[in-house]
């Protein structure tokens, strides 16, 4: 086998070209390459040869199935035992079962929100008024036996608002017995209610968007913000937007003002340690960076040790963010994204980038990332360098045995057999999911190792 | 497939007829067994009939059939290794790479004329398919049928890097093979 690298890449290659499906540079250099190297001009003439071979000599291919039979069964089948056309939307059932409940929701909220809302406005804090209410405006009444009944319910209600309520108030004196016997409807009563009850939404929705002022404010100046008692915060979850990870005490104000995460965490870590009257001390630092949800800070604190001491929290959380540097996750993110839609190149430069710059367990999966890439690319030489490289830093990932088995299978186009060997017994020891498959690619080489 | 779906059964007809050839002729050259090929392949397509709701119009219509049929030759071959008696077919040695016993028969008298006739020669390319290791023999008969190299992987169940290793395998011994059958030079 020919050791030269443009040898090892016309090996890679050798299969699509026979099969002419190398894209057009590739295939000039290829043919460019077959002038040059007779090992491989004589394997592809071979390889031809026989392909020709089996393609000339196919076997007669008219075998007698029984055609009768099988036509027989599909017209059974898509006529009798078959579905109609319109059967096929139910192939989309859980689709079109979600969709209907969330309709079915949707309906509920709205119907329930719009009730909770009209009631609300009228009369706050009695239940079963408010369920009296609901009954009432079902049942058409004049408009103005309904308006006197509104009157009386909020006087009660106003009345009993101090003290307890017994079932007596509850039910509106007035309204129960006219409930009871409903009013034929006039033909104008059901439009009466319904624009009352528009205005009564306009007048809920204008109140909503009218700033609140106080008492004493005159118009036109804005009422100072209510101060919120600082409170430890409970420890955020790990994908809330930043305003929500920042309690009421943080500096919410410099994050409108547009500071980055960074700065804001910075500033917080720092409030956390003065309010907790940590400064100074170094062992309960590290229970505050956790409660902020920081593992990596508290880890970094941990390290440091007696130097962080001296500084607070803000050492930590600064030496942790300049590792953080090249904004990992997103990066992988967007690689991964690139990777799906074929952009090879920038997968590859913000792979490279996150491998360079960002910690653990980033870097590890930018690499193995980069070895799936170079694999998918037919770049051997480059797959076995990454998938090194990310074993190397992160051994038991999950990608870690394809990744191996992959790079076998690269080495074993390059032309290095041995260490192909190695590769699939570290599979077989160490991955047992895929242990099977490469004792199967193991013996395979070893057959066709033997034979040469 | 998809008005055959829909319940369109003239459609049906119409994959029967293009598709029929080419599944016999991998099916053939898989388990080289023209009565056994003939039932595989009348079972192949009537799992195309029962099974037709689960094909997806996302999925390429020849991936779904070969897989089916691949299914079958290979559930044939687990089958074959149990059985008791030595069936002349069946391929002997430690990896199915010895020929087989119906083979070894023919090749006790070869005619004088053996080189010259066509006939011949494709039966000697037959056998040197036949003794090709299963995990070859599928991908090189795939690959031979215009399946792509990466969906016989996602067939298959391998990288595509194997599925290109497992072809120059394949074409190696087929090389060597039908050099010593004299097919080759």
């Amino acid at each position: 086998m020919p050791e030269d690298t443009e040898c090892r890449r016309a090996d890679e290659l050798l299969v699509d070209y026979l099969y002419g499906e190398l894209p057009e540079p590739q295939k000039s250099w290829f043919d460019e390459h077959l002038q040059n190297c007779a090992v491989h001009a004589e394997a592809a003439a071979a390889y031809g040869k026989v392909l020709e071979a089996l393609r000339d000599h196919e076997h007669t291919t008219d075998l007698a199935i029984d055609r009768q039979a099988l036509v027989a069964r599909a017209r059974a089948a898509t006529s009798s035992g078959g579905r109609p056309a319109w059967w096929r939307i139910f192939a989309w059932r859980p689709v079109v079962a979600a969709a209907a409940a969330s309709l079915v929701f949707v309906v509920i909220a709205v119907v329930v929100m719009e009730n909770g809302a009209e009631l609300r406005q009228e009369s706050p804090g009695d239940g079963r008024f408010m369920a009296e209410k609901v009954r009432h405006d079902t049942v058409v009444l004049p408009r103005e036996q309904k308006e006197r009944e509104r009157d009386v319910g909020a006087v009660a209600s106003g009345k009993l608002g101090g003290e307890k309520k017994t079932s007596e108030h509850m039910v509106h004196p007035a309204a129960a017995p006219v409930a009871r016997k409903p009013v034929a409807p006039e033909p104008i009563a059901r439009p009466r209610a319904k624009r009352a009850r528009k205005r009564r939404k306009a007048a809920v929705r204008k109140a909503a968007r009218r700033p609140e002022r106080p008492s004493g404010t005159p118009i036109g100046e804005a009422p100072e913000p209510e101060s919120t008692a600082v409170a430890v915060p409970a420890r955020p979850k790990k994908k809330a937007p930043l305003a929500r990870q920042v309690p009421a005490g943080a500096p919410v104000a410099a994050a409108d003002a547009g500071e980055s995460q960074a700065m804001q965490r910075r500033a917080y870590a720092e409030k956390e340690a003065m309010r907790d009257g940590l400064a100074g001390e170094t062992r309960s630092r590290t229970p505050a960076a956790r409660a902020e949800g920081r593992k990596d800070v508290a880890l970094e604190m941990d390290r440091i040790g007696p130097r962080a001491a001296t500084g607070g929290l803000a050492p930590a959380v600064e030496s942790v963010d300049k590792k953080n540097t090249g904004d990992c996750t997103p990066s992988i993110r967007r690689a991964r994204r690139a990777m799906e839609k074929g952009e090879a190149k920038e997968a590859e430069r913000l792979l490279s980038a996150v491998g360079k710059n960002c910690p653990q367990p980033h870097a590890g999966t930018a690499y193995y990332l980069l070895a799936r890439l170079y694999q998918l690319e037919n770049d051997c030489p480059r797959q076995v360098t990454a998938a090194r490289r990310a074993l190397s830093v992160s051994p038991r990932d999950p990608m870690a045995a394809k990744t191996l088995l992959d790079m076998a299978s690269c080495l074993v186009r390059l032309g290095r057999f041995e260490q192909a060997r190695r590769t699939y017994l570290r599979v077989i020891r160490d991955f047992p999911g895929s242990a099977e498959e490469a004792r199967s690619e193991l013996r395979l080489l070893e057959k066709a190792t033997t034979g040469r | 497939m998809v008005a055959f779906q829909q319940g369109d059964h003239a459609a049906f007809e119409q994959l029967l007829l293009r598709h029929q050839k080419a599944v016999t002729r991998f099916v053939l050259r898989f388990v080289s067994d023209r009565e056994l090929a003939r039932d595989l392949v009348q079972e192949v397509f009537t799992r195309v009939i029962d099974k037709r709701a689960s094909f997806s119009r996302r999925a390429r219509f020849t991936t779904w059939l070969y897989t089916i049929a691949r299914n079958l030759c290979i559930d044939h071959h687990r089958r074959m290794k149990f059985r008791r008696h030595a069936s002349l077919d069946a391929p002997r040695g430690k990896d199915g790479d010895e020929r087989t016993l119906k083979e070894r028969m023919k090749i006790e008298q070869p005619g004088p004329d053996e080189q010259a006739d066509n006939k011949r020669i494709g039966e000697r390319i037959e056998r040197a398919v036949q003794n090709l290791p299963p995990e070859q023999r599928e991908v090189l008969l795939l690959r031979e049928q215009g399946v792509a190299f990466d969906e016989i992987a996602g067939m298959v169940g391998v990288s595509i890097n194997t599925v290109k290793s497992r072809m120059r395998y394949a074409l190696e011994h087929l090389k060597k093979a039908l050099e010593a059958e004299g097919v080759m030079p």
